[in-house]
Parts: structure tokens; sequence; C-alpha cells
């Protein structure tokens, strides 16, 4: 792995922890409103995850960057309603974006789908391991909190295309 | 061109996702109990009735708790043990649901420790002595007794 590969992993996977926090403020206006416990924020911190992955296009990459920050997690006491379970949360959702993204050979111009793709799937996995660990949600309650993870992911994965149409323009990282 | 294409086509995407979220947000919202601020539904089998918790006789409670980061502290301040709040015996379980749906089980064993902490008009579940900080549910819309 490269170093620029590498050190542009750690930033994304540090980013995406914290980014939640970031907008907590904004996303909670939204939860509030819906009344349901989540489902806005982690779509954006998985974001950083799938821009990292398509970028670096290194296997298994976004499911490390979801073991590390699932350690930080704990360490900072950030892992939500799961507690000691929480990396089964973050891993998850990595392996997903690692299923869409790096573990199969695309062409570049199928890239844009494939982590728009990617998003909506891990958002919507995090939201239901969410909810199977901690929420216990059930009939419209998770509906709802499952539609807003999928949108919120599209959106997100939208984002996330084109961050790594730009990125990939400037020919700093290197893919193997 | 294409890119240009399947970047409409995803945005159509999002904007069907959207419309999906917002009739089940509709849906959701349309069948969710009435209630007025500071009032609990307490439901058990087929009864159900609204408690106002400023009509609550409060008491002072104390003790330790742990909180998401796995740290013990001290909290104290008062409420209703949840045992005077469901007002039957012979139940296995208390499901306490706040108003974003999360929920939490207490059962009848850990009653004596459980409270509903009254503050500012909102009630939240206090199980004093639990190394489960999940079970801190936060403004009390529900309660079921199972």
């Amino acid at each position: 792995m490269k170093l620029q590969n590498t050190i542009f992993l750690a930033l994304c996977c540090t980013l995406g922890l914290f980014a939640k926090k970031l907008i907590s403020p904004f996303s909670n206006v939204v939860t509030d409103a819906l009344h349901i416990p989540g489902g806005v924020s982690t779509a954006f911190s998985l974001m950083f995850l799938v821009v990292a992955a398509g970028i670096t296009k290194q296997k298994w990459s976004a499911t490390l960057m979801g073991a590390v920050q699932s350690v930080l997690a704990l360490a900072f006491g950030m892992g939500g309603g799961m507690g000691i379970l929480a990396p089964v949360g973050f891993i998850l959702p990595g392996v997903m974006i690692d299923l869409v993204v790096t573990l199969q050979k695309s062409r570049e111009r199928e890239q844009t789908v494939r982590l728009f793709l990617a998003n909506v799937l891990a958002s919507m996995t995090a939201a239901l391991s969410a909810d199977l660990l901690a929420f216990r949600l059930h009939g419209p309650a998770l509906a709802v909190y499952l539609g807003v993870a999928a949108t919120s992911g599209g959106i997100c994965g939208y984002l996330a295309g084109i961050l790594c149409g730009r990125l990939h323009k400037t020919n700093l990282f290197h893919v193997d | 061109m294409k890119s240009l294409n399947q970047k409409k086509i995803l945005l159509v995407v999002i904007v069907i996702l959207g419309l999906v979220t917002t009739l089940l947000a509709v849906y959701y919202l349309n069948g969710r109990e009435k209630l007025e601020a500071g009032e609990v539904l307490v439901v058990s089998g087929n009864k159900s009735r609204k408690l106002r918790l400023d009509q609550l006789e409060l008491s002072p409670f104390s003790g330790m708790m742990s909180n998401m980061k796995g740290e013990q502290k001290s909290v104290s301040g008062e409420g209703v043990r949840l045992s005077d709040v469901t007002g039957i015996s012979g139940f296995s379980e208390v499901i306490l649901i706040s108003d974003d749906a999360y929920s939490a089980v207490v059962k009848a064993e850990e009653l004596d420790q459980a409270w509903l902490w009254i503050e500012n008009g909102e009630a939240r579940l206090l199980v004093l002595g639990d190394q489960n900080a999940k079970r801190y549910v936060k403004h009390v819309v529900r309660i079921e007794v199972k």
C-alpha cells in the first residue's frame, strides 16, 4: 500500500468519526421532527469511508477503517447505545462498502453509481445493526428510520461520487 | 455525456427515496398517539391511561449509574418509582419508550431500583446501580406493562 493511500485512509477514518459529531445539531433537527433516533449523521460519516475506498481502491480498506473507527469510538466513549457491541455497527457498513466498491472490478464510468450504491447500502446496514443492537424499533418507526438512512445515504453517496471525481483529477493517489 | 446522464438518474433516485420516506413519515406521524407536553401514556393489556407528570408526588432519590463511557457517577434528583407508576402487580416486564421511539426494558425484579426521573416537565428512566447505560431513556412518552 502506498504511503499516500495509507495517510488518506487514516485521514478519512478520523474525519468520518468526528464529522458525525459536527453535523449532529443539523441531523437532530431532522430526527427530532420525525421522532426517530438517528439515520442522518451516520450516512455523512460513512461518506468519508466511501470516498477513501473509491479513491484508493484498496481491498478491504473500508472494513479496516470501520474497525479502527470502532476502537476509537470505544476509547472515546462514542459507541452510542450499542455499548461494547459498537464494533459491529462500524465494521458491517465497512464490509458493505468493500463489497460494492473495492472487491469488484469496475470501469471508471461505473464509479459514481457504485459509490452511490455503497453509501446507500452502508447507511442502511448501519441503521439496521443499530436497530438490532440498541434501538429495537419496529413497524412504521423502523420504516421511516431506514428510509431516512437510505435517502441521506443517497445524497452523501452522490456527493462522494463528485468528490472522488475531483480528487482523481489531482493525480495525488496511486491505485495499486 | 454518459456521466451527466448517470448523475441525472442518481438525482431522480434520491428524489424517489425522499418521496417514499416522506410518505412513510406522514403515515408514521399520523399514527402516533397525540400527547400533550408533560403527559405519559401507560398501557397495560387493552387498557391505557394518560399520566400527567405535574400531578405526580415526587420523592428524592440518589444512587450510582454508569455513563456511556462506562464511568460510574452519582446521580440525585426527584422522581417517582416505576412500580408506583405501573400501579399493578403480576407483570414480567415494563417497556419504556421515548419520544424518538427508542425503548428499554425493565424486568419485574429490577423495579425497586427503577425510577422515573422528572425534570423540566420530562420523564427519563433511571435504573440505579445499572451497568447498562443503554437504558438511560430520555423523554419517556409511553410505558407498556407486559
